[in-house]
């Protein structure tokens, strides 16, 4: 699944999603994320909420989440250490 | 029934800031810690969320920037940081004035060693970190390397583990109980001593920016166990949370092309402009010209502003001329220069995808951000809570800020050592086993109940998130709070005994977080009532003065033979008394 919200995207790919522990929709304080238990994969439900922290894409340890174009601090100009 | 068990010298709980600094003092003296969090560590905490440890003035290159004000800092040397604390109290806990000053005094000594003692523990220091960026990555910055820091050291950590009661023999609590999500297994903990560090009840309101996980756990706790909370209607809400339907509820974080906008309401009319001269707001050398930042514009630092701001937009949407229970911040005339960096520059504008801030008005209206809060469980100034074996830290305490999280993450940790060093391991008795086996009961009903439309944790909360917005929210009045008691209690009768957890320990949190919130709900609300005044974070509209005379206490909740006691404490004003500011010239 991919969703696009003004430069940024945000795409999941269900066939890699087999942690099985549901890493990402813990670490999203958002709620943009739940977790289906049976098929034991995460799901979408609640992107306008979606603030790009990229933390869910920072715990998925099996790389099933791929966010493009969310800036980081490094791309504020002026901000570079 | 099979429960688990788990004994340790020191239980901490929650792996935000507050009570990872606890375990590092706990391990430090060579106790067996064990640090237990509902989620995974650290991620679902507020201190990821937060924006910045402020020890000094805010860096330079922010000033030039433009991103920050020179005057936008608090946290100078101890004796300014302590009277900010004491004069607007959110920060060490209370409000204008009903702030413990020992324990403020304690946090603004501390909080420039503890802040500097983080690089001990492989934080990169805070002074050269940068103040904004996308949110949760600079709270990352620190929290990453201490949750590494704390693993080395040889803290035993147990995530996805809530804790639901404390467990209390005589007048001392010797343990706690709980679940394992992924285990799918009770558990229960003997411990010589408990750090309480589950954090803020932000997520009782419905408009909020915290994370979803803050639902004021530790509140109940306690107060099931018998600990007093002090001045829980103090829960402080900020004027700038997006409020369009298509974008999140966002909170905008300071800048001075924030504060450069202007309020309009569904006429088009600059409706804080009349407020503030209609209302005193204005301070010396208000220029109210809408060239001006809104402290040059209205004489005052923005700080003092943003009670007033509340309270106008509050008034606009109230009196039907704002829209979609929002109001408009008109940023289309902030020039260039102010914004320094480009449209997508600023990470807010990053969130609202894009919105184009320079030809549409961006739909605002206040919002609870448990930033700022005074209420909580009452701790001295050594984080001791009354209760033996029980100290807390941070934001389930009276405080809220990243400093105060790490100086009384320290204090509450030390609490628990002496204890710890000082006890041998008490047993539970016959009549703590049975009670915890009747606790643990209760959970399997939930976790078991067949599943009810109106049992659906999910749904509950989202009911008490309305009726705290509506009647404990950013204004109060006698009638709306008591409408809100109504409904609560509606809820506590009607709702809470179907609520069901469909045989998931994922949704048994669910289901207790929706208990807890309940019960928080019942302290904020008459605690709300019961000061019948307006001072920082208690705006009551039916009594719109400070009431210096009848008011610088503390409301105090305990619970008493199952029923919940409200009591008012004259606060120790030691150090700092309110006339003195006032000859001070402020
Ligand atoms: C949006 C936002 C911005 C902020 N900005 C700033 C800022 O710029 N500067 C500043 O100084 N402060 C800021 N703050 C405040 C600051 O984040 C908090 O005061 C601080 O992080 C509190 O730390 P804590 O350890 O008390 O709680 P938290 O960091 O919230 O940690 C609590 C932990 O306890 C766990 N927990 C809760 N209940 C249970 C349970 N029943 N069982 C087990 N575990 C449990 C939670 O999962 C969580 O991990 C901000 C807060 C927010 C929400
Ligand atoms: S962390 Fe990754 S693998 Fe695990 S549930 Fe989330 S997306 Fe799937
Ligand atoms: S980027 Fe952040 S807010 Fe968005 S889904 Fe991931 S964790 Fe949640």
């Amino acid at each position: 699944m991919k969703w696009t919200a003004n430069h940024i995207t945000y795409e999941y790919d269900e066939e890699k999603c087999t942690c099985g522990l549901a890493l990402c929709t813990e670490a999203c304080g958002q709620g943009v994320l739940d977790y289906l238990e049976g098929p034991d994969k995460m799901e979408i439900v609640n992107e306008v909420q979606c603030i790009f922290c990229l933390q869910c894409e920072e715990v998925c340890p099996t790389k099933a989440i791929t966010i493009q174009g969310a800036l980081t601090l490094q791309d504020i100009p002026g901000l570079k250490s | 029934m099979k429960i688990a068990n788990e004994k340790c010298d020191v239980l901490v709980i929650g792996s935000g800031l507050g009570g990872v600094r606890a375990a590092i003092e706990a391990k430090r003296a060579g106790l067996k810690t064990l640090l237990v969090d509902k989620s995974i560590l650290a991620r679902a905490s507020a201190s990821i969320y937060a924006g910045s440890i402020v020890v000094r003035k805010p860096p330079e290159y922010l000033v030039k920037m433009g991103l920050m004000e020179p005057g936008m800092d608090f946290e100078e040397p101890f004796d300014a940081s302590f009277q900010y604390f004491v004069r607007e109290g959110a920060r060490t806990g209370g409000s204008e004035f009903t702030a413990n000053q020992k324990l403020a005094m304690t946090v603004a000594c501390e909080m420039g060693i503890r802040a500097e003692e983080l690089k001990d523990f492989g934080v990169e220091d805070i002074n050269s970190q940068r103040w904004v960026g996308p949110p949760g990555l600079w709270g990352r910055n620190i929290m990453l390397p201490l949750v590494k820091y704390i693993k080395k050291i040889g803290v035993k950590t147990r995530e996805m583990t809530m804790i639901t009661d404390l467990v209390r023999q005589g007048e001392s609590i010797i343990g706690a109980i709980g679940f394992d999500i992924r285990k799918s297994q009770f558990v229960s903990f003997e411990t010589k001593a408990v750090v309480l560090a589950t954090g803020s009840y932000a997520q009782i309101y419905e408009r909020v920016y915290a994370p979803i996980r803050m639902t004021g756990d530790g509140y109940a706790m306690a107060y099931r166990a018998g600990a007093a909370l002090s001045d829980m209607e103090m829960m402080g809400f900020d004027n700038w949370g997006i409020a369009e339907p298509d974008l999140p509820q966002y909170w905008i974080p300071g800048s001075i092309a924030r504060t450069s906008g202007v309020l309009r309401n569904a006429k088009g009319e600059a409706f804080f402009h009349r407020y503030a001269q209609e209302h005193g707001v204005l301070g010396e050398g208000a220029t109210l010209s809408f060239d001006d930042n809104m402290s040059k514009r209205y004489g005052r630092p923005f700080i003092e502003l943003v009670p007033y701001l509340i309270r106008a937009s509050m008034k606009e949407i109230k009196e039907g001329r704002g829209t979609d229970d929002a109001v408009f911040l008109d940023l289309t005339q902030v020039p260039e220069e102010k914004w320094k960096v480009d449209s997508k520059g600023i990470f807010a504008l990053n969130l609202l995808r894009g919105f184009d801030l320079k030809n549409n008005l961006l739909r605002v209206a206040p919002i609870c951000i448990g930033d700022f809060k005074g209420g909580g469980v009452k701790i001295d100034e050594k984080g001791r809570t009354g209760l033996e074996g029980l100290s807390a830290a941070g934001d389930v305490s009276p405080g809220s800020s990243m400093l105060y999280a790490l100086v009384t993450g320290v204090l509450s940790g030390r609490s628990a050592v002496t204890r710890a060093l000082d006890i041998s391991m008490p047993e539970f008795d016959g009549e703590t086993r049975d009670w915890v086996e009747d606790r643990i009961g209760v959970l399997e009903t939930i976790l078991n109940r067949k599943p009810h439309e109106s049992g659906d944790p999910k749904k509950i909360k989202s009911r008490v998130k309305s009726i705290l917005w509506r009647s404990g929210g950013p204004l109060r009045d006698e009638d709306g709070l008591k409408e809100g008691i109504g409904a609560l209690e509606e809820v506590e009768k009607e709702f809470m005994p179907m609520v069901s957890a469909s045989c998931s320990f994922r949704k048994l949190r669910e289901a207790v977080e929706c208990r807890n919130m309940v019960q928080v709900g019942q302290m904020i609300l008459p605690a709300s009532l019961y000061r019948t005044e307006s001072r920082g974070y208690n705006q009551r509209t039916d009594h719109p003065k400070r009431d210096d005379k009848n008011w610088l206490k503390n409301t105090i909740i305990t619970q008493r033979n199952d029923q919940m006691n409200i009591d008012a404490e004259p606060v120790d004003l030691l150090f700092l008394k309110p006339e003195s500011m006032e000859r001070a010239g402020r």
